[in-house]
């Protein structure tokens, strides 16, 4: 288990079916890139190290809080500070008592290779807690190079096993000993789930980075700002663009409240077109580029001879390395694709869209009759006081009294002309 | 790669892996025949296009009549339909799991056309006696994996929401492929501009009532300052005050 052959702590073995099935909580994506942003910032230079909580439900783990953890170095191994880990945990445990969360297993930085010898002590330590611990290995390199804009996370999941040593080892048994059990790491595939708290939090993580792209947006005019329209409204660009937004203060308030969270749902919804735009157009050049000898195999005497390309004169004995899962995987999404809208409920869809919008156009229609109910009631009022300032004013009286509600009487008489005359106590229109 | 599986065809493979491996070794074609049959019976294999692709299935075309017979039975099964096995008499026969299988196949290509997933279609595209058996074969499906689907009885259509990646690529497919993706393709532009022609709009619309709100302030004050030329402003000034003050004198 040297470190010299960074994935010999991978496992051999292919992952049998009916493994452990995770469920992993965005809040664990953010409390760790957070962690890792800190760390960098501040320049630390230990390794970035921290536990898992969760719950596990038979062969169902979810992963849902994650904690940093203090680390000390015991002769050339680094492992977790024991009795700071526990009070932790015991903290962590106390305050997560409705769902009780366990320790689940623990987090770590590493190469996209896997996990290498100096994670082995940590994870045997974790192990004494939770038998079935996992490791989330979460790459930065691949943050790096960009491959998350790809829409895959840069993290993998290893449950450990105990296999029997390799076959090299076996010629060292002896009689009457177990051949050396080895920690070996096989990777697990995970769901990312979310409970409604988490949803909230995420959202507004998500909402304020649309707002600062629609701020982009309207500062695009201003010379002084280098809008760059990022496809993604990315949170670390909030920073940048309230700097921008008190630049060009004029041209952001263009735009009101509901305008502004109009503009941020419809860029939201344009992201993520363009983003399955990005993924469609990967796939259409992927099976472009695929080598055309697959789309004539050996002319098969039923099936139809559709074969658009010349057909090869050498057949079965260069088939070149098809991809058929991965085919097969686009074949069922293009399948998937029509079964969106099955044509039974398109008139249903269709009325169902028009009651909606129908609806919609019915509350704006009556919020702008208010509006408008509104305005005529201030202008009435504003040109009955003018209407008296003008019949009164060469006399010198200034003061208008009986301003405002009593224009309007309850049945809405029109007030068309307003005579002032002098009371018993005071002014009196009529 | 093996990450990128997911897992129905994971199992689906790991069902098969064993098929292949005897291929290796089934030389005759008499042997060769026999594997496909064991393949195809198999309760979970579901694709069959790495067998096919392997070099001694593959000399069975080239076999006599008799044996070449099995490895259209298995292109079949990789990628035709129930329909194709009727309508070609030669092929061998096959038994109850392997008719159901077959079945269950066609069910999923045939899921591909919504029009077609009609109790009235389907009873006939598959063969079956009676609506009872073909709610027996979409319940089997369901189970095993192979869709997600809800039984409409009263409007006697299957409702079938997806379908899972267990069928081959029939040769000659990826072109129509291309074209699918292509038409999602420019969908997906047409929706995207659609939505920056409406966030457009939004703003173009925000900065004409600005404009519109400018404007009418510029004329007020003008107004305003006009009255005050005339003299009158103190009781212009005045009257546009106190309006703001609303009181009451009553």
């Amino acid at each position: 288990m040297a470190s010299t052959a960074p994935n010999s702590l991978l496992s051999t073995h292919k992952s049998s079916d009916s493994s452990l099935n995770i469920h992993l909580h965005p809040l664990i994506l953010l409390t760790i890139s957070d962690y890792i942003t800190r760390h960098t910032l501040r320049r630390y230079q230990t390794p970035i190290v921290g536990a898992l909580l969760g719950q596990q439900n038979g062969r169902d783990i979810t992963l849902e809080h994650a904690f940093e953890c203090d680390l000390i170095q015991n002769n050339d191994q680094i492992q977790l500070h024991e009795t700071w880990f526990k009070d932790r945990l015991q903290q962590y445990k106390d305050v997560h008592l409705a769902p009780a969360l366990e320790l689940m297993g623990w987090f770590t930085t590493t190469a996209v290779t896997g996990p290498e010898g100096i994670h082995v002590p940590i994870h045997q330590q974790i192990l004494q807690q939770n038998e079935t611990a996992v490791l989330l290995a979460f790459h930065p390199s691949s943050v790096l190079e960009g491959a998350a804009v790809g829409g895959k996370l840069p993290l993998t999941i290893y449950e450990s096993v105990y296999e029997s040593g390799e076959a090299g080892d076996r010629s060292m048994e002896i009689d009457g000993q177990d051949s050396p059990l080895d920690l070996r790491f096989r990777e697990l595939p995970y769901s990312v789930e979310t409970g409604e708290a988490e949803m909230i939090s995420v959202d507004f993580v998500a909402r304020s980075g649309g707002n600062a792209t629609a701020v982009d947006g309207t500062v695009k005019k201003n010379e002084k700002a280098q809008a760059s329209q990022a496809p993604v409204g990315q949170v670390d660009e909030k920073g940048k663009a309230t700097a921008k937004e008190t630049k060009a203060a004029e041209d952001s308030s263009i735009l009101s409240a509901e305008d502004e969270e109009l503009v941020a749902s419809l860029t939201a919804r344009a992201n993520a077109v363009k983003m399955l735009h990005i993924r469609i157009r990967l796939l259409k050049s992927y099976l472009n580029s695929l080598p055309l000898s697959y789309l004539t195999t050996p002319a098969p005497p039923i099936s139809d001879a559709d074969s658009t390309s010349a057909p090869h004169t050498d057949t079965s004995t260069s088939t070149p390395e098809i991809n058929h899962p991965l085919l097969r995987s686009i074949l069922a999404i293009l399948s998937c694709l029509p079964l969106l809208l099955p044509p039974a409920h398109l008139s249903n869809f269709h009325q169902e869209t028009l009651a909606e919008k129908s609806d919609v156009e019915l509350i704006s229609l009556l919020g702008s009759l208010g509006r408008s109910v509104k305005d005529a009631r201030e202008m009435g009022r504003k040109f009955g006081v003018v209407e008296n300032v003008k019949s009164q004013g060469k006399k010198g009286y200034i003061n208008m009294g009986a301003l405002g509600e009593d224009m309007w009487d309850g049945e809405g008489k029109d007030v068309g002309s307003i005579t002032l005359t002098r009371g018993e106590d005071g002014w009196v229109y009529e | 790669m093996a990450a990128n599986m997911d897992q129905i065809q994971q199992k689906a493979l790991n069902a098969l892996e064993p098929y292949i491996l005897l291929s290796k070794s089934a030389n005759s074609p008499r042997a060769a025949a026999d594997l496909v049959t064991q393949a195809t019976s198999a309760p979970n294999t579901f694709v069959f296009a790495e067998l096919l692709q392997t070099p001694n299935i593959q000399s069975l075309q080239t076999t006599s009549e008799e044996h070449a017979r099995y490895l259209t039975l298995l292109q079949i099964f990789a990628w035709g339909t129930w329909s194709d096995y009727t309508s070609n008499p030669n092929l061998p026969k096959l038994s109850e799991t392997q008719q159901t299988k077959l079945r269950q196949l066609s069910l999923l290509t045939l899921c591909t056309n919504p029009s077609n997933l009609t109790y009235v279609h389907l009873l006939e595209a598959l063969d079956l006696p009676t609506p009872r058996a073909l709610e027996d074969l979409v319940i089997s499906s369901i189970y095993a994996g192979l869709l997600t689907a809800k039984l409409d009885i009263l409007s006697q259509r299957v409702d079938v929401s997806s379908v899972a990646s267990l069928r081959d690529l029939k040769p000659g497919s990826i072109p129509t492929m291309v074209s699918t993706l292509e038409d999602w393709d420019s969908r997906c532009v047409s929706v995207l501009a659609d939505l920056e022609e409406h966030a457009r709009e939004v703003r173009r619309k925000a900065q004409e009532q600005r404009r519109r709100e400018t404007e009418h302030e510029k004329a007020v004050a003008k107004a305003m300052g006009e009255g005050e030329g005339k003299g009158r402003g103190n009781w212009g000034r005045e009257g546009v005050g106190s309006r703001r003050r609303g009181m009451k004198w009553m």
